[in-house]
């Protein structure tokens, strides 16, 4: 496990130094088609809802009733947060805290 | 933004460029201090401290950091994580080109270094100072090395608090509520909105058909070219 993620990290490493360094390195003669551009702003973006639909709907790699997954149930409150507070401090707490209350009352 | 940024209307560099741009980033570098702490404290329960730092030390991106993390504690392949973590960093080849063409003199052995510090809050930040005043590679390295800085100490500290905290107190959810706020951040307009949907219901209905680590690939690429032909038809 250990050893896995020191290689991941590494490789993690000189990838993103590679995307951060190449339009440093080849400046004028990058440039992008305008699909190409547009399709690099909005992956991002699916990336992240894809993992986030699938953390909460199968945390751990099982199928729970929705009723009785607590990663589903506590993203109610976290998102209603980050919507209305747009703060990283309060979705964190608001997002943790009903987590560590509904894990407990599910299990009951 | 280009037309009107002519060199008349520009003002004149200010004396101490390193030190203004740590000035004008630590606001914003500080909001990173908390995805710093919910790093740490998400990864120091699967990975030992100095790999925790190494990680923000050599990638230096929260969001694939925070990806990766959970990822190899849930056991995934090392290949699809770098894929997903790719990715999610290809934004980063968009902000570098437009930082590279910008900023001029920068001796050529320094451009790793300066690369290395490309973040959204240094790039938003330099690009915002260039809008109305000449902005060098030194602005950009104060701005860069703020939120190094700030990114280093927070992870750690995470790290030391989040090993010290039990599994009882919720920590694991830092990370969906991290992603919860990324998304809000990266979700700025109907068509990245639009394009986001589409991925997390691709990925869920492709689940049982590829399993549960090419199906947030493949829903990404799918959706992203789904977005740029919707966006073509529309505006041709």
């Amino acid at each position: 496990m250990e050893r896995t993620a020191l290689w991941v990290t590494l490789a993690l490493a000189a990838v993103t130094l590679a995307l951060r360094y190449i339009p440093f390195a080849t400046m004028a003669r990058l440039s992008l088609p305008d699909w190409a551009e547009e399709w690099l702003r909005l992956v991002p973006g699916a990336v992240l809802a894809a993992m986030l639909a699938q953390t909460l709907l199968y945390p751990d790699g099982q199928t729970l009733p929705p009723w009785r997954n607590a990663y589903l149930l506590a993203a109610g409150p976290a998102f209603l947060v980050a919507w209305r507070s747009r703060s990283v401090v309060a979705t964190m707490l608001v997002g943790v805290g009903s987590y560590a209350l509904l894990s407990r009352l599910l299990v009951l | 933004m280009d037309a009107d940024m002519t060199t008349s209307t520009r003002l004149p560099a200010r004396k101490r460029p390193l030190l203004e741009g740590v000035r004008a980033t630590l606001a914003i570098g500080l909001s990173v201090l908390p995805f710093g702490l919910a790093y740490g404290a998400v990864a120091a329960q699967t990975m030992p401290l100095g790999l925790v730092s190494l990680m923000s030390l050599t990638v230096f991106a929260g969001t694939a950091q925070f990806v990766a993390a959970s990822m190899l504690a849930q056991g995934a392949a090392p290949i699809s994580i770098l894929v997903t973590t790719t990715l999610l960093q290809l934004r980063l080849v968009l902000m570098s080109a437009s930082v590279a063409r910008r900023l001029r003199r920068v001796p050529r052995g320094l451009e790793p270094a300066l690369a290395h510090l490309i973040t959204d809050e240094s790039f938003a930040v330099t690009i915002a100072a260039m809008a109305d005043r000449t902005v060098g590679p030194r602005f950009f390295v104060g701005s860069g090395l703020t939120v190094f800085v700030i990114w280093q100490i927070s992870s750690v500290a995470g790290a030391w608090l989040g090993s010290g905290v039990g599994e009882e107190w919720g920590i694991a959810y830092a990370m969906p509520s991290s992603l919860i706020c990324l998304l809000f951040m990266l979700v700025r307009d109907k068509s990245t909105l639009a394009v986001s949907l589409a991925a997390a219901g691709l990925c869920i209905a492709l689940r049982p058909l590829v399993g549960s680590t090419w199906n947030v690939l493949l829903a990404t690429v799918v959706a992203g070219i789904g977005g740029v032909w919707w966006n073509a038809r529309r505006s041709g």
